[in-house]
C-alpha cells in the first residue's frame, strides 16, 4: 500500500539577488518552510538544484558558514544563558577564542541584549528569545541570513527595532530572504518578493513592479446620503465613511479633475488629494484568491 | 588528523552544552538529590545499629540501600536523559537551528547521545563518591572493588541509555522511549531470575 504523493514545491525556480531583501510570501501549507528547509541542507529536492553563492553544495560546511537562520516561533535550550546560546552555536561554525568573544559581543549589541546577556533563556520573554534568535543567527557574520516570521508575535516597538536591525543588514551588503505573514513588515522592508501559493510560485518581483498604482484617494468632508449617492453613480468608491467626512477612492476612467470639480459644485471641503499604490496585502489577497479560483 | 579534529569538534561542543543544559534541569537535580539524601541517609539509619554486634550487619544495610538507590535513580536519570534529549529538541525546533550550522545529522545525533553519557557518568560518579566516602568512614579502609562495581553499573546504564537514545531518535515525544528504556532495564535484571525459575521448575518437574 502507498499513499499519494505530494508535491510541497512544484516547478519552482527563484533567483535571490545578492544584497536585497526578498520577501517570501504565501498563505499556510504554500511550501515556504519546505524551500526554507531546502536551502538549509535539512531535506532534499526530488528534482531539480539548489546553488547558493555559486556552489551546489548546500550541505558543505563552506557554504552553511555563510548562511544564518532563524526558525519561525525559535525556541532555545531553556536552560542556557544568553551568551552560552550564542557561544555554543559560535564554536559549531567553528569559533573560538577573542574572535568568539568579540562576536559574541557585536550581536548582543546589534540585537539590543548585552543587558539579559548572563540570563538563562527561560526567563526571556518572546521579543527578547526573538533578538537572540536574531543574534545566532547572526554570530557568524553571515553573508545570507534566512528568517522565517522575524516579527511575528512581537509588539510594535520591538517590531520596529527588528526591522531597523534588518535594513541596517542589508545596507551592510548582506542578503536576506524573510518569510512572513506579517505582510505590512514585508512591505516596509522588502526589496522584491515572491508569493507562492500550493506550492507553485504565483507572482516575482519588486514592490514597484507587482503593486498596482492607478488610484487615488480624495478625503472630503460635508458628504450626506443623496451626494453619496451621486459619486457612487459616477464609479467613485466612498471608504471609510464617519458622518459627513469620507475618503472617495477614485481610480480606473475617471480622471481626478473631474472628482474635484464634482466636489467644487457639491460644496465638499477638500482635505487632501493622495495617489494611492495599492498595499501588499492587496496584492497577496489577488494574487492567491486568483490561484485558488483557477485551481477550484 | 586535521579532518578528525574537525569532525568531531562539533559533537564535542553539541555534547558539551546538552550536559550544561541537562545538569540544570529540575527533574535530573531532584534524581540526584534524593539519591544523595538516600545515600546519605543509610550512613545514618546504620548508626542506630549496635557497633559492637559481631556480625557485619550494619555494613551489609549501608550497602544494600546504597546499591538499590544507585542502581534505580541512576537509571531514572540515564533512561530519562537518554528519551528527552533528541525529541525535546524536535519538538522545540532547537535541532533546525543546530544543524543548519556546519553540523550533519550523525555529528548531532553523536553529540547528543555523549553529552547524556556526560550527564550519566558524572550523577554517577556523585551517587558513587558519597557511597564510597560512607564505607570508607565506616570500614575505614579504602573500598577499591567499589569502584569496580561503580564502572560496570555504568555499562550496564549505557546499554540501557543506547537503547533508549535509539528508540528516542524515531520518537515524536519522549514517553515511548522512556517505557522502552525502562521495559529493557527490568527485562535485563529479571533474565537471571527468570533461568533460575526455569532450572528450579526443571528440577521439580
Amino acid at each position: 500500500m502507498r499513499g499519494q504523493d505530494v508535491h510541497a514545491l512544484k516547478d519552482l525556480s527563484i533567483e535571490i539577488r545578492e544584497g536585497e531583501i526578498f520577501g517570501y510570501l504565501g498563505p499556510n501549507g504554500s511550501g515556504k518552510t519546505t524551500t526554507i528547509k531546502m536551502l538549509l541542507g535539512l531535506i532534499f529536492p526530488t528534482v531539480g538544484v539548489i546553488e547558493i553563492l555559486g556552489s551546489r553544495a548546500i550541505s558543505s560546511a563552506a557554504v552553511k558558514k555563510d548562511i544564518g537562520y532563524l526558525p519561525e516561533g525559535a525556541y532555545y535550550p531553556d536552560f542556557l544563558r544568553g551568551e552560552e546560546i550564542l557561544s555554543y552555536y559560535g564554536k559549531l561554525y567553528g569559533l573560538g577564542g577573542a574572535d568568539l568573544k568579540r562576536r559574541i559581543d557585536t550581536t548582543l549589541d546589534m540585537v539590543g541584549m548585552q543587558h539579559a546577556r548572563k540570563r538563562m533563556l527561560r526567563g526571556y520573554s518572546k521579543g527578547m528569545r526573538q533578538r537572540i534568535g536574531l543574534a545566532q543567527a547572526l554570530i557568524s557574520d553571515p553573508r545570507i541570513l534566512i528568517l522565517d516570521e522575524p516579527t511575528t508575535g512581537l509588539d510594535p516597538i520591538a517590531r520596529k527595532e527588528i526591522r531597523d536591525i534588518l535594513l541596517r543588514l542589508r545596507d551592510q551588503g548582506k542578503t536576506l530572504l524573510i518569510s512572513s505573514h506579517e505582510l505590512l513588515e514585508v512591505e516596509l522592508m522588502s526589496d522584491r518578493v515572491g508569493i507562492l501559493f500550493n506550492g507553485v510560485l504565483q507572482t516575482i518581483g519588486s514592490m514597484d513592479e507587482l503593486l498596482i498604482k492607478r488610484e487615488m484617494t480624495v478625503d472630503v468632508d460635508g458628504l450626506n446620503d443623496a451626494i453619496a449617492e451621486e459619486i457612487k453613480a459616477l464609479g467613485v468608491a466612498i471608504e471609510d465613511r464617519t458622518g459627513a467626512r469620507a475618503q472617495l477612492r477614485v481610480g480606473g476612467s475617471l480622471s481626478i479633475f473631474d472628482v474635484i470639480d464634482l466636489c467644487k459644485t457639491k460644496s465638499l471641503q477638500l482635505h487632501s488629494v493622495t495617489p494611492r499604490r495599492e498595499t501588499l496585502e492587496e496584492l497577496f489577497v489577488r494574487v492567491v484568491g486568483a490561484a485558488e479560483a483557477a485551481r477550484s | 588528523m586535521n579532518a578528525i579534529t574537525s569532525y568531531f569538534r562539533g559533537p564535542f561542543y553539541i555534547a558539551l552544552y546538552t550536559y550544561r543544559e541537562g545538569m540544570r534541569r529540575k527533574l535530573l537535580i531532584g534524581f540526584l538529590v534524593l539519591s544523595l539524601l538516600v545515600i546519605f541517609g543509610s550512613s545514618f539509619i546504620a548508626s542506630f545499629l549496635d557497633p559492637s554486634a559481631a556480625t557485619d550487619v550494619d555494613l551489609k544495610l549501608i550497602k544494600d540501600i546504597c546499591v538499590s538507590a544507585i542502581a534505580i535513580f541512576g537509571v531514572l536519570i540515564a533512561v530519562y536523559i537518554s528519551a528527552s534529549t533528541v525529541p525535546n529538541e524536535i519538538e522545540n525546533k532547537v535541532i533546525y537551528t543546530v544543524l543548519s550550522k556546519p553540523v550533519g545529522r550523525m555529528q548531532y545525533l553523536l553529540g547528543k547521545f555523549l553529552g547524556a553519557q556526560f550527564i550519566i557518568i558524572v550523577n554517577l560518579a556523585l551517587m558513587g563518591g558519597l557511597f564510597f566516602m560512607a564505607l570508607y568512614l565506616r570500614e575505614g579502609v579504602m573500598p577499591t572493588l567499589l569502584l569496580w562495581s561503580i564502572l560496570l553499573t555504568y555499562f550496564e546504564f549505557l546499554i540501557v541509555s543506547a537503547f533508549t537514545f535509539a528508540i528516542s531518535c524515531a520518537a515524536t515525544t519522549s514517553l515511548v522511549p522512556i517505557l522502552g528504556g525502562l521495559f529493557i532495564y527490568i527485562t535485563g535484571n529479571l533474565t537471571e531470575y527468570l533461568k533460575d525459575v526455569e532450572h528450579r521448575s526443571g528440577q521439580t518437574g
